[in-house]
């Protein structure tokens, strides 16, 4: 069997990193990212009770909840754990970290 | 996962609705150099990519062509706007008509509907990049053999460009790996 992943730790390490960082295995960042998924999934299945019944004034109060967890975990991932959940979120002025933690469809990011 | 941008990528406003400029400008939705088939070809070939960088390269280029596929659908959706029977009657847009009025349909020029047949994902980075590279020529070669290119078309022709020298910069290096992990490190 072919180790699909073995070239990748290998090059990640060696990715040009101007600051200490190396935290995306931390396991805080892992539960961060767990929950900011969760959060997702109510806010998908909001936005689209929301299309649907636009009057609901206590789904807009869901909607806005969520949409506050969101922003909180997305600042924490991109900031404390350098890992950008959009290429847009790249919080490092010296280090580009977008391509440093394991893709979606990868074992080690679930 | 995608969440969607309620924004094109760049503006489309279009003065004089136009269904014949509408059939050839199709095939850049559904043919086979199409964005459709542009989008599905890296965003399906990324998963077997076993370097991050690149996996990065064939995600973003792949998202942009997503927003690329709602570029020419407001094209064609802004040249087939309030259209008179006269004015479908007798051009090559008439026949696309008969099925779809004016929907917006992937097919080719020439009516073939969108096949995924267009595109290959061999589960080997250098054969998915050679025919990365194949798909840009054919996109590029028909973009600039165009005449009266509009200002969404000549940021295309840029972009396709630049997209082309990337893969061709990724590929020239495959005979030396360290090499092509250095080259890859550069392009960031």
């Amino acid at each position: 069997m072919v180790d699909r992943y073995a070239g990748r730790g290998a090059f990640r390490n060696n990715s040009s990193s101007c600051s200490s960082c190396g935290c995306n295995d931390n396991k805080d960042c892992q539960k961060l990212k767990q929950r900011l998924q969760a959060v997702d999934f109510s806010l998908i299945d909001t936005v689209l009770y929301l299309d649907a019944y636009p009057d609901s004034c206590e789904a807009l109060g869901y909607y806005h909840k969520l949409k506050k967890e969101r922003q909180m975990l997305m600042e924490a991932l991109s900031e404390s754990c350098n890992m950008p959940i959009t290429s847009f979120d790249n919080a490092s002025t010296d280090s580009w970290n977008w391509t440093d933690s394991p893709w979606p469809w990868e074992p080690a990011a679930n | 996962m995608w969440i969607y941008e309620k924004k094109l990528e760049y503006p489309v406003k279009i003065k004089n609705p136009n269904p014949q400029t509408a059939q050839i400008i199709i095939s850049q939705l559904g043919g086979p150099d199409g964005e459709l088939g542009a989008s599905m070809r890296y965003l399906h070939q990324r998963y077997s990519c076993p370097y991050s960088k690149v996996t990065g390269i064939l995600t973003d280029v792949g998202t942009e062509e997503l927003a690329h596929l709602e570029i020419v659908a407001a094209i064609l959706h802004q040249l087939t706007r309030n259209l008179t029977p006269e004015q479908i009657a007798g051009t090559p847009f008439a026949t696309y008509f008969v099925d779809h009025t004016t929907g917006i349909y992937p097919v080719s020029a020439a009516g073939v509907p969108f096949d995924i047949k267009y595109i290959a994902s061999k589960g080997d980075l250098i054969t998915d990049l050679n025919e990365d590279l194949a798909a840009d020529a054919a996109i590029l070669q028909e973009q600039t053999l165009s005449k009266n290119r509009r200002k969404p078309c000549k940021r295309r022709i840029f972009r396709t460009s630049a997209k082309r020298s990337k893969f061709a910069t990724l590929l020239s290096y495959k005979n030396n790996i360290k090499h092509f992990y250095q080259k890859i490190n550069l392009i960031y």
